[in-house]
């Protein structure tokens, strides 16, 4: 058998991309990364279209809440993560679906529900997970509560809140989300049990909480 | 503070260690009743997890921050990088969306659906007669057509009582790591974790040094383990035996003194005498890694005799002429030329497999049509990765629609089609040494790429082009040179270090779970 008898394999398709590029490089097929492109257009601008634009613009803008309502439903982030992923592929191929861009955040929950339920089925028997019965009613009700603004005030009372914490709690309260290991090294640090800081990370979670709840307040009474 | 204030705040601190991901299963279906019943506490769980998700988006924020270099690469990345498209310009952020599509786990099941697919027969279940709630102390950890009678929960995992085999094999693993290789038919109680009656059939027992003092109580006596791993047995009459395969054991039967007894000894107990046999059985006592070798040889005749077989190679010799890899598919077109590569064990010692460790060792073969929907298996081992890329499967011209799959020095997947695309499945690089299965499964909208039955790559096609073979070849991949004077010899500059043992091409997209399940029964982990 003769290779490469025609075109060479790889070799004459491979590109020279930067990695920020490389990685979506699937999407960018057909153009001359070492060239410049047609009319002068960005390439990237060649294979995305308006479509993209408007998607791009509700998801970014959304994330944080869909995120949240599928943490809600799941045991945790990545099943989160995967779950937004697979959703957020549905999302952009329905688009064209949603009529008002308003709409969005709830038409964007009725696909992660959707999803979340077909993520459990699949792996119900590997995970601890919340009943299917209990997720569904968490589900209808945040459907049900679905607030753009309400979202947004929180997520900013979070933020005012985490700041006005010591720089030790700050870090406390991140650490899970750092890596699997972040508390368990801070334990060891601090000369402690990672069951300890636990017990104090959930009663700090607890003041945030109570933080927040009471910005939340005080904004509503001033508006 | 009251009673009920105490056991708010005990409520609020659950869902608290809910979104820390510390609560025991029990906490859990406390969590859940309370939830079930409570409209306010299922409002505080909400809006925990807003929070949740917020103090997560912050440390993506921070991440994000820092030069990309320190940016550690885990499931998260996606976020990271959707949050450097919030911090900078649109085009960035266009990338951020394509980053989450590109890197995406797992195909939304609305485009997995899109290609034809077959119903999956169910893989070994277990028959539920009664379900428990909890307090399970064992489960299989491996099932060969296991029928199994019993309080078993429901999850599969197997409580404290009788239970009976019936049909079938599997190794049942305890708390404190024994396991207990068995088949039908078989009788049991399971009293806890260190003690097991054994009334009816045989088991090979592996303790590890937490389950040391573990017992076999059987109907003459009781086996006490010292640190071994023997298998006993107890027949329709109630004799009963006990082989050494390594370390030791100790009997203890009413009117004799305890004795203990070492390796490649085996005794036989009746009527409370203990009569030495003249040698060991070993092989009348089943191993886990001769269920998970039944379990794959079920799993590959389904695999083979599926209608959208393309190819099927399970490697087996084939004595007629040893340069024929045979494709053993229903259809049984396609074999392959072996030009190189040495016959050796597979996944198991019952298996045959071919080691390529020579220049230019390779398969080769010809696919003609071409196809809408695609998926590829493959089992491999390799032992180096000599060169910056190794091929695992290529067609030799790469004209469009033609698919490569390579392997970059690191274990990465660098894969592509011809005019399609061309990705990098960076998030779960193959180890040396060690059996993966890699499986691609294409259908004219996205292109999924597996590592041990996880999705490890996703790619959105917008080619759509159909997907042809032609020629190809397993193995080193290179370019051929002519001469001045017209002569052409290959030069192959990308090659495959170690053993491959199956591989096959089927007509249809496989759905993630399929792919799941044929890792999961053609995973070799275990003796």
């Amino acid at each position: 058998m003769l290779f490469g008898a025609k075109s060479g394999g790889y070799s004459q398709c491979k590109t020279n991309l930067p990695p920020l590029f490389q990685k979506f490089q699937h999407l960018t097929a057909g153009f001359d990364p070492n060239g410049s492109s047609h009319h002068g257009i960005t390439p990237i601008a060649l294979v995305l279209g308006m479509h993209d634009d408007r998607f791009l613009s509700l998801f970014l803008r959304h994330e944080r809440s869909l995120a949240a309502f599928a943490r809600s439903m799941l045991p945790d982030w990545e099943a989160v993560d995967d779950v937004i992923q697979d959703a957020s592929i549905v999302m952009w191929r329905k688009l064209d679906s949603l009529e008002r861009d308003e709409d969005f955040l709830k038409w964007s929950f009725v696909i992660v529900r959707m999803e979340t339920l077909k993520y459990r089925r699949g792996k119900a028997r590997d995970r601890v997970m919340l009943s299917e019965g209990l997720v569904e009613k968490l589900a209808s009700e945040a459907e049900d509560d679905c607030d753009e603004r309400a979202m947004t005030f929180r997520s900013k009372a979070l933020s005012a809140c985490l700041d006005s914490f010591p720089a030790s709690d700050q870090q406390l309260l991140l650490a899970p989300y750092v890596s699997r290991g972040s508390v368990t090294e801070l334990a060891s640090a601090a000369g402690t049990s990672a069951n300890a800081l636990y017990k104090k990370l959930g009663r700090l979670r607890l003041r945030l909480h109570q933080c927040i709840e009471s910005r939340i307040r005080v904004g509503g009474e001033g508006a | 503070m009251n009673v009920n204030e105490t056991e708010d705040e005990r409520l609020l601190l659950l869902i608290e260690r809910f979104y820390l991901n510390d609560l025991t299963s029990e906490e859990l279906r406390q969590l859940e009743l309370a939830l079930d019943g409570n409209r306010k506490l299922r409002d505080r769980f909400r809006a925990a997890a807003v929070i949740d998700a917020g103090l997560r988006f912050r440390t993506s924020e921070e991440v994000a921050e820092k030069p990309l270099v320190q940016a550690s690469v885990s499931r998260q990345g996606w976020f990271r990088w959707a949050m450097i498209g919030l911090a900078a310009t649109f085009l960035i952020g266009l990338l951020s969306l394509r980053s989450f599509i590109g890197s995406s786990n797992h195909v939304s099941p609305q485009v997995a659906s899109s290609g034809p697919t077959t119903d999956e027969p169910e893989v070994s279940p277990i028959a539920v007669d009664s379900l428990r709630p909890d307090g399970s102390i064992a489960e299989f950890v491996i099932r060969n057509e296991l029928v199994l009678k019993g309080p078993v929960t429901a999850d599969g995992s197997l409580s404290p009582g009788d239970y009976e085999v019936t049909k079938g094999e599997g190794t049942l693993r305890l708390n404190n790591g024994v396991e207990l290789t068995l088949q039908s038919p078989a009788k049991f109680r399971l009293v806890d974790k260190q003690r097991i009656e054994w009334t009816l059939g045989r088991a090979r027992a592996y303790v590890p040094p937490e389950g040391h003092g573990f017992r076999v109580i059987t109907p003459q006596g009781e086996i006490e383990d010292l640190g071994t791993e023997f298998g006993f047995l107890v027949a329709e009459d109630q004799t009963s035996e006990v082989h050494v395969f390594a370390g030791e054991v100790r009997l203890l039967n009413d009117g004799q003194p305890p004795q203990q007894y070492q390796e490649d000894t085996a005794v036989k107990l009746v009527s409370g005498e203990r009569r030495v046999l003249d040698a060991t059985a070993a092989a009348s006592f089943v191993t886990r890694g001769q269920i998970g070798f039944k379990r794959w040889l079920a799993t590959s005749r389904a695999l083979r005799n599926d209608p959208s077989a393309i190819l099927y190679y399970d490697f087996s010799p084939d004595p007629s002429d040893p340069e024929r890899l045979m494709d053993q598919s229903a259809n049984s077109l396609i074999d392959g030329q072996i030009a190189g590569g040495i016959v050796v064990s597979g996944r198991w010692p019952q298996k045959s497999a071919l080691l390529f460790d020579d220049r230019g060792d390779r398969i080769e073969l010809s696919i003609p049509g071409q196809y809408d929907f695609i998926t590829l298996l493959a089992w491999i081992q390799v032992t180096r990765f000599d060169l910056p890329m190794q091929t695992l499967f290529n067609t030799v011209d790469y004209d469009p629609g033609e698919h490569h799959l390579n392997l970059l020095r690191d274990g990465v997947m660098r894969v592509g089609i011809r005019e399609g695309y061309t990705s990098n499945a960076s998030k779960r690089p193959l180890l040396t040494g060690r059996w993966t299965q890699l499986a691609v499964v294409i259908t004219p909208d996205t292109a999924r790429y597996y590592v041990d039955g996880e999705s490890v790559l996703t790619v959105v096609r917008e080619d759509k082009l159909p997907i042809v073979f032609g020629d190809c070849s397993i193995g080193a991949f290179g370019k051929t040179k002519v001469s001045k004077s017209g002569v052409k010899t290959v030069g192959f500059h990308r090659e495959l270090r170690g053993r491959i043992d199956e591989f096959a091409i089927f007509s249809r997209a496989f759905t993630s779970d399929e792919i799941s399940r044929l890792f999961e029964a053609g995973n070799n982990s275990g003796w």
